[in-house]
């Protein structure tokens, strides 16, 4: 019985420390790559960068638009004297017809034109409804809104008091796309940037290990939950900083909304996240015969994972299999919820289904991880 | 044996089929990403969108409201909730993007003309989500208010002309040219979908001279040209010119044939500017490998620029409202010309006459290559650059 005990005993000795002399190798082949460390570090600190500087904090100000004003009267100047004191536009050129205002339209020197009929101040004066012209921009969404918006708050000063007033707020992030789009994109570049590296280091293994296997032959790397723990739990390690800089000192730095009740919530939060993508990377990991090939395999996705996030395009309005399809990608959950939290101060309480789903998914991926790790090891050693 | 552009592009496509990341870069990838964005926007309007409401007033009017605003096309009520702090914990739960507030005796202040409010809530975190949401509420409303006030001026026997211009003294005709329908996926597949081609076209140009370079056969293959970087290049980049071509056409195909998206100008123009795209991206390539002549780094760095061409060349936000110190940075990407072109031909109709310049700029990428010639010949050569 005591013998049973000690050796079951002595055996879990044995794994701590296959385990911690694994995790010390794994960094250690992290930290000595420059491939790696240039898309986990380099990647990581200078893209976030790079795009907050893009995004310019404020929303589009000052359009330029044309007019025509053929109604060249006091209610007409009114008007425009009204629309070019909106934020959205600003009138840059007036022009004596549509077609001039039309050619300035096609060469992109106005991005909207309003035409004011000769008969417009007549109708106004009869107590008839008058009417003006709107030519929009479609080349861009963002020329068409500001043109709707200012010519429709233009035109509602300039009417009747109605008997109930509408009033908007906006509850969370006024601040407009900019604001909604980094959250985002900081979260999924954590994503890609570990699906490559992990990509990128078996493949380096694949390349150096004599005979090419992804396993070094090494005594301590025995037993299949030891190997993924000890790679998953090296890569976790050195996400962690990276994961605070992204997550919480760039949203500092460029000012964006941090209504999280604190930090730590935030980090909860995200821990099966990378956890999920780490186990996913290792899955898919062992495909990879060449250290270069995970760049062109995971380049392309970012669009569309974007776009799978509901955040740009709401989740409803997507078609069924892609919506279904959108909860495999971790990042999916995570810009959900991490958006939720920073943007609109949910609690853990009210992303708890995100974090859940994280969860199930580090779990499916782990299992995943393992299947084909073994697969992969066992094709080795024949 | 026979030297010459010909002999490389048949020991590179041998090459292409012999190993699987080149199908995945050149067929696959090209029609995944088709075949998401031909399918995902579906038909480009955002519509369900879950709201919610809070009557406090309970009255005939405001359950008239809530009708009219359920029947809209992009709004649906999900929710119907009983003050301000439930209906923002379904906001935090992105169960609803927008909702609104009936207040108490709505309706009796109404009747009594003391000119009551309705508030409405919304947010910009989902942006798309929550600016159709506003845009739709805030119409239902006033135009039901507008309704109110017709009324009242009809059952004073005002003339309906007259009430109307009285309510609405300045109506706006809006000219929806080029996209009739506010399709977003026109705004947004239109360019992405070759946009991602193109970006694989830059990755691949890296892939397959890098390639030559770390596995030391790049003497083989400027062997097969009779010593001629350029027939080498030529050689090797031609097939990759091809297959990318086809890609784009058969997007073009979907875009038009399948989707329906609005074609203005003259196809040819466009198919044109996409093949020289193509080519200044492989420019692009030739140039940084010809800088970096190591395949890692190369690749790390042609993401890198690859990616950020997405954000800056301003079809998902405009440059207009950029920073002025980032503007020129967006010159650096064929796509930015891309986007031009495809403004200027596509959705306005200008002609070749009068939209040159992208052509010219397009054309300017092709002079990057020449820069690095000597160097990217001598590591093809000599092997003599830094490895691991």
């Amino acid at each position: 019985m005591n013998k049973i005990l000690k050796d079951k005993l002595r055996q879990n000795k044995e794994a701590w420390k296959d385990l911690f002399h694994i995790i010390t190798r794994e960094l250690y082949n992290i930290f000595t790559d420059k491939g790696v460390l240039i898309i986990f570090f380099v990647a990581c600190i200078v893209y976030p960068l790079v795009c907050g500087l893009i995004y310019n904090k404020e929303m589009m100000r000052d359009m330029p638009i044309a007019v025509v004003d053929l109604s060249n009267s006091s209610s007409s100047r009114k008007y425009l004297r009204l629309v070019d004191a909106t934020p959205e536009v600003k009138i840059e050129y007036r022009c004596s017809s549509l077609e001039e205002a039309k050619q300035l339209q096609k060469k992109s020197r106005v991005h909207g034109i309003i035409l004011i009929p000769n008969n417009f101040n007549q109708k106004l004066n009869k107590g008839e409804q008058a009417s003006i012209s709107v030519y929009n921009d479609l080349t861009s969404f963002f020329w068409y809104r500001n043109m709707a918006l200012a010519t429709s708050y233009t035109s509602q000063t300039m009417s009747a008091p109605q008997p109930f007033q509408t009033i908007q707020h906006v509850l969370y992030n006024p601040g407009g796309y900019p604001s909604f789009i980094l959250p985002a994109v900081l979260i999924l570049i954590l994503q890609q940037t570990l699906l490559i590296g992990i990509g990128m280091l078996a493949g380096t293994a694949s390349e150096r290990n004599k005979l090419h296997t992804l396993i070094p032959r090494d005594s301590h790397y025995r037993g299949m939950l030891r190997i993924i723990f000890g790679r998953g739990l090296a890569f976790f390690i050195t996400y962690i900083p990276i994961t605070v800089y992204m997550l919480v000192i760039i949203p500092k730095l460029f000012n964006l909304p941090q209504l999280a009740p604190n930090v730590f919530s935030v980090l909860w939060f995200v821990t099966p996240y990378l956890l999920a993508v780490i186990f996913l990377g290792m899955s898919i990991s062992v495909f990879f015969q060449n250290r270069e090939n995970s760049i062109p395999f995971y380049l392309f996705m970012s669009l569309p994972f974007i776009f799978l996030s509901g955040m740009s395009w709401p989740r409803e309005a997507m078609p069924k299999f892609w919506e279904m399809f959108s909860h495999i990608i971790p990042s999916t959950d995570a810009i959900q919820g991490y958006i939720r939290m920073m943007t609109m101060g949910a609690d853990m309480k009210q992303v708890s289904l995100e974090h859940f789903t994280l969860w199930i998914l580090a779990g499916v991926y782990f299992i995943i991880a393992f299947i084909t790790y073994s697969w992969r090891i066992k094709r080795d050693v024949k | 044996m026979e030297n010459g552009i010909i002999p490389v592009i048949k020991r590179e496509l041998k090459l292409m089929v012999s190993r699987p990341i080149y199908i995945m870069m050149t067929i696959i990838i090209p029609l995944i990403i088709i075949l998401f964005f031909s399918t995902f926007l579906n038909n480009g309007m955002p519509s369900d969108l879950p709201i919610g409401i809070v009557d406090l007033d309970n009255s005939s009017t405001s359950r008239l409201i809530t009708r009219n605003l359920d029947a809209g096309q992009v709004c649906e009520i999900e929710y119907k909730l009983s003050s301000f702090e439930q209906a923002q914990d379904q906001m935090q739960r992105e169960n609803i993007y927008a909702f609104v507030l009936i207040p108490r005796n709505f309706q009796a202040d109404l009747l009594s003309g003391k000119n009551p409010q309705i508030v409405f809530y919304t947010e910009y975190a989902h942006y798309l989500a929550g600016s159709a949401a506003m845009k739709e509420i805030n119409t239902i409303l006033v135009t039901m208010s507008s309704g109110v006030n017709l009324k009242i001026r009809l059952a004073k026997a005002e003339d309906k002309a007259k009430a109307m211009a009285n309510i609405q003294p300045i109506k706006i005709d809006s000219h929806l040219i080029g996209n009739p329908l506010m399709n977003y996926s026109y705004y947004l597949s239109s360019i992405i979908m070759p946009g991602i081609i193109f970006l694989m076209s830059l990755i691949c140009s890296i892939y397959a001279i890098g390639t030559e370079l770390k596995f030391q056969t790049s003497p083989n293959w400027l062997h097969a040209s009779g010593g001629s970087l350029s027939k080498a290049l030529l050689g090797k980049l031609l097939p990759y010119t091809l297959i990318y071509s086809i890609m784009l056409v058969f997007s073009y195909v979907i875009m038009e044939r399948v989707l329906g998206f609005p074609t203005k100008g003259n196809i040819l123009l466009m198919f044109g500017g996409s093949v020289m795209t193509i080519i200044a991206y492989q420019a692009a390539g030739i140039f940084i490998i010809g800088v970096l002549p190591m395949l890692r780094d190369a690749l790390s760095v042609g993401a890198f620029y690859g990616v950020l061409g997405f954000t800056l060349t301003g079809f998902t936000y405009p440059n207009f409202a950029m920073l002025p110190a980032v503007k020129p940075f967006t010159l650096l990407y064929p796509l930015t010309q891309y986007y031009t072109l495809y403004a200027n031909i596509q959705i306005n109709g200008l002609s070749l006459n009068e939209s040159y310049m992208p052509y010219l700029a397009l054309l300017a990428f092709v002079i990057l290559p020449l820069t690095i010639i000597k160097r990217l010949k001598s590591a093809c050569i000599n092997l003599d650059f830094k490895r691991e």
